[in-house]
């Protein structure tokens, strides 16, 4: 009984964390993908990709975030070999927490006054420790995401 | 083991995929940037397009082209090429009106930034031409190339110049 609660415990939240993950992604993607130029801007702002680099990253990113941000809410189970789709969608997005991360540290340690550039390309707001904060969470539920189906996998396995 | 290498494989794959499509919509779409941020060569004629090398930027401003600044009123007051108007790139959607109101729309227009690594010379540009501006440019090189090469520039004014001053 006890096992069961606890597995659907684990449902509830995994299931949260994917309809968070997935939302916040989608509600990101957008602005971004309507005005590819602006958030070239939000990046090259940060100085830390090389340039050249700068919108081929302001291009891929957002349409990234859309197919995790669908994978993560839909939670396909497809067959072999595309069984792992989920687990690689969650694994994409702790990837992009962590550069988001990395991004937003590097900003911080040099104290740029920029914009995050996370939801709103042209957004003013300037980037303090409750981003990092945030995007941690959000890297800790990927990882939930994560390891959690990992499990459910290693488990039917054994049977 | 091989299901992990399998989550890996796949994660790169969906990566590809969406990277291709990312790339080929952007080149259809109007509201496409370049794929690699050009970087303007200094070496003369070079430059191709709306890109403008120094040299080109130059010849365009002897022909009396208008020149616009996308960068901040701050950076703007403490220098800029002279003759060129304030329109930072945060505001250029409110008052690009304002300030280009006396510009005629099939006027050469020329954008500059803070030189290499900015980007806002670009956004500024692709709002000039949003709205109509037939002949927009963009100087890649900006402001610290401009300076370097002696050209004419209005430099630490004694009186900070009000917003959109037209020299």
């Amino acid at each position: 009984m006890e096992k069961i609660n606890k597995l659907l415990g684990n449902v509830i939240v995994v299931l949260a964390c994917r309809l968070v993950l997935g939302t916040m992604f989608l509600i990101a993607a957008v602005p971004k993908i309507l005005d590819p130029n602006a958030f070239a801007v939000a990046v090259d702002n940060y100085h830390f990709l090389p340039t050249i680099l700068v919108n081929l990253w302001a291009i891929v990113l957002p349409w990234v975030e859309v197919v995790v941000g669908v994978l993560l809410i839909l939670g396909p189970e497809p067959e072999k070999p595309l069984d792992g789709l989920m687990q690689a969608g969650a694994l994409l997005s702790g990837l992009m927490y962590i550069s988001f991360l990395i991004a937003l540290g590097w900003a911080l340690a040099h104290d740029l006054d920029i914009g995050c550039g996370c939801f709103d390309p042209q957004g003013a707001d300037s980037i303090d420790l409750w981003y990092l904060l945030r995007d941690s969470l959000l890297l800790a539920a990927s990882a939930i995401v994560l390891f959690y189906h990992r499990s459910l996998d290693s488990r039917s396995n054994a049977n | 083991m091989r299901r992990n290498w399998r989550i890996l494989l796949t994660a790169a794959v969906l990566v590809a995929v969406t990277a291709v499509w990312a790339i080929a919509f952007n080149a259809i779409r109007p509201e496409g940037i370049p794929l690699l941020r050009p970087q303007a060569t200094d070496n003369g004629e070079g430059g191709d397009g709306k890109v403008l090398t120094l040299a080109r930027a130059k010849r365009l401003y002897d022909e009396g082209a208008v020149f616009v600044d996308s960068r901040s009123p701050e950076e703007y007051a403490a220098g800029y090429i002279q003759g060129a108007r304030l329109l930072y790139y945060m505001h250029a959607a409110q008052d690009w009106e304002k300030v280009m109101a006396d510009i005629d729309f099939t006027a050469a227009i020329v954008v500059y930034c803070s030189g290499e690594g900015c980007n806002s010379s670009y956004l500024v540009a692709n709002q000039l031409e949003d709205v109509g501006f037939e002949n927009v440019y963009i100087f890649d090189g900006g402001w610290p190339q401009w300076a370097a090469a002696n050209y004419p520039l209005v430099g630490q004014p004694a009186v900070e110049p009000k917003l959109y001053e037209i020299e």
